[in-house]
């Protein structure tokens, strides 16, 4: 784990019982990642990457590429088939394999997660104060007025007014909601920060708005980020070194700028050269 | 740090081609380096001459890394000992762009939405320099390339070619890389702020820095290179001391 954050391999996700020909009767030459054997789902196969301290990784690909599933299992969302994550504020120890209370602790403590729609991130009907304190209470917590003090610091620097911290995220635009997300995401100062899809959806300007936001508080925090996006600007503007997905698998990886001016795989030629 | 002795190459380029297979267009190949060899010496300038489509800007990618070459090597001596550019890791090469190499090219790649003087102060905070500090070396720099005081604190993106062209420069030069690669960064220039531009350009290779350049123009070229490299279709077709290229560099 010298000099790492986290180190992924193999990470393989199955849905359905699975067959011995999964693998091979599914990715991106078979056009597909449905087994026609067995009609399980591979949702990713044997994916891989490392991501150092400061260091933002981007995994880019289109719907059912499989790079939600990717964030869903960095998170405890999702239970992989196969695959480690060996994460160093776990003393280097494989995640995946963690019983259920070091995972919410991990949860609680060391990672932090966006997604792409607020329900998901958020308790909606809970104030946006809560929506962090909540955060805080698991990684206990237990001083209301520092609790109160810290939420709203990080609120403001994610750009929610102090005045509507006692307001409950219903109330709120879209990027508003996204904004609360990434401070309850901060709150514990993780090791790891994941944003799945942190501004799809949002109108143009609202979005340059939050990835600068997340732009500065990365480089402020220094966190080890992974951001999921099928989005090229995202990951341009982003990171610095990519995966670019496909059917479940990683089709290419490289320099985010190598990837973006010489693309290798077919895949990733046609994503470079549809962007608007 | 024997890397750094002067009988020792800064960078050697082996054999280097580079090959695009457009996968849109039915596989088509694009051959854009073949079998390129040159090295490149402590604190010398390499100016880099050819037509255009002969492979120039090719080149200086490659070494980057922005283009994954096809084959052969790009040995670079590093202070940590000896890599080979075309192959290192990922993480590697972003870490010797952070500290060691440096580029330049003919457009500014533009940080949306970030003021001028801190695109140029930004690879001095990345290597922890305080934000203050940064600031006042990166207004410095800009001075010293002739940008106006009142443009310091605007978007590059709604500057004037030449205006963007001194950002981009004034970003790389405040960095002090150890190996600058230069693809025609004066070439939206007046002549005025050109001298300016080739006098900080000058003062950083005193310093030690080894350089790749492409220019538009043999004027800068002649005020700049120590030696010449010609590409002639993707090959290297002369190597050898500016003095000595004459004819080849006109024709080319």
């Amino acid at each position: 784990m010298k000099d790492l954050v986290l180190e992924v391999e193999g990470l393989t996700k199955v849905y359905g019982r699975g067959c011995e020909r999964c693998l091979e009767s599914t990715g991106p030459e078979r056009e597909n990642n449905t087994c026609p054997h067995c009609g399980s789902v591979v949702a990713c196969a044997d994916v891989s990457f490392e991501v150092g301290p400061g260091e933002v990784l981007g995994v880019v690909g289109e719907s059912g590429s499989g790079k939600s599933t990717v964030a869903g299992c960095l998170a405890f969302d999702v239970e992989p088939s196969v695959g480690e994550a060996r994460f160093a504020p776990f003393g280097g120890r494989d995640i995946f394999s963690a019983d259920a209370a070091e995972k919410r602790r991990l949860r609680n403590f060391e990672i932090g997660i966006v997604y792409q729609t607020p329900q998901q991130g958020l308790d909606l009907d809970v104030t946006a104060g809560g929506n962090v304190a909540e955060r805080l209470l698991a990684a206990e917590w237990r001083h209301v007025g520092g609790m109160r003090g810290r939420a709203s610091e990080l609120l403001s620097r994610t750009e929610i007014p102090v005045a509507r911290m006692d307001e409950a995220p219903r109330y709120f635009s879209g990027g508003m909601r996204q904004r609360v997300q990434l401070a309850k995401a901060l709150a514990n100062r993780p090791a790891l920060l994941v944003l799945d899809e942190p501004t799809t959806g949002l109108d143009v300007s609202v979005q340059a708005r939050i990835l600068d936001l997340i732009r500065e508080i990365q480089r402020e925090s220094r966190v080890a980020t992974v951001v999921i996006s099928h989005d090229l600007g995202v990951v341009r503007l982003l990171t610095e070194r990519a995966l670019v997905m496909r059917h479940g698998r990683v089709v290419e990886a490289g320099l985010t700028d190598q990837i973006l001016e010489d693309p290798q795989d077919p895949y990733t030629q046609l994503l470079v050269n549809s962007a608007l | 740090m024997n890397a750094l002795r002067r009988n020792m190459p800064h960078l050697r380029v082996e054999s280097l081609s580079k090959l695009f297979t457009l996968h849109m267009l039915g596989g088509r190949h694009m051959k854009a380096l073949s079998g390129v060899s040159f090295e490149a010496h402590p604190g010398e300038f390499l100016g880099v001459v050819g037509r255009s489509g002969s492979g120039k800007s090719s080149l200086l990618r490659c070494v980057y890394r922005r283009y994954l070459p096809t084959a052969g090597s790009i040995l670079y001596a590093s202070k940590d000992g000896e890599v080979d550019l075309a192959t290192a890791d990922d993480r590697a090469v972003l870490r010797l762009r952070e500290e060691e190499l440096g580029y330049v090219s003919q457009f500014l790649q533009a940080i949306p939405r970030t003021r001028a003087r801190e695109v140029v102060a930004e690879p001095l905070v990345r290597r922890g320099l305080a934000a203050e500090e940064a600031r006042k070396r990166a207004d410095a720099m800009m001075e010293d390339l002739g940008l106006p005081t009142s443009l310091q604190d605007a978007y590059p993106a709604t500057m004037s070619g030449g205006e963007q062209q001194r950002v981009n420069l004034a970003r790389a030069l405040i960095a002090r890389p150890r190996l600058l690669l230069l693809d025609e960064p004066t070439s939206a220039l007046d002549p005025e702020t050109r001298t300016l531009a080739i006098g900080a350009i000058k003062s950083l290779k005193d310093a030690g820095t080894t350089m790749i350049g492409v220019f538009h123009d043999a004027e800068t070229l002649d005020a700049l290179a120590d030696r010449v490299l010609v590409l002639e279709d993707g090959r290297a077709r002369w190597c050898g001391p500016a003095g000595e290229a004459g004819g080849l560099v006109r024709s080319a």
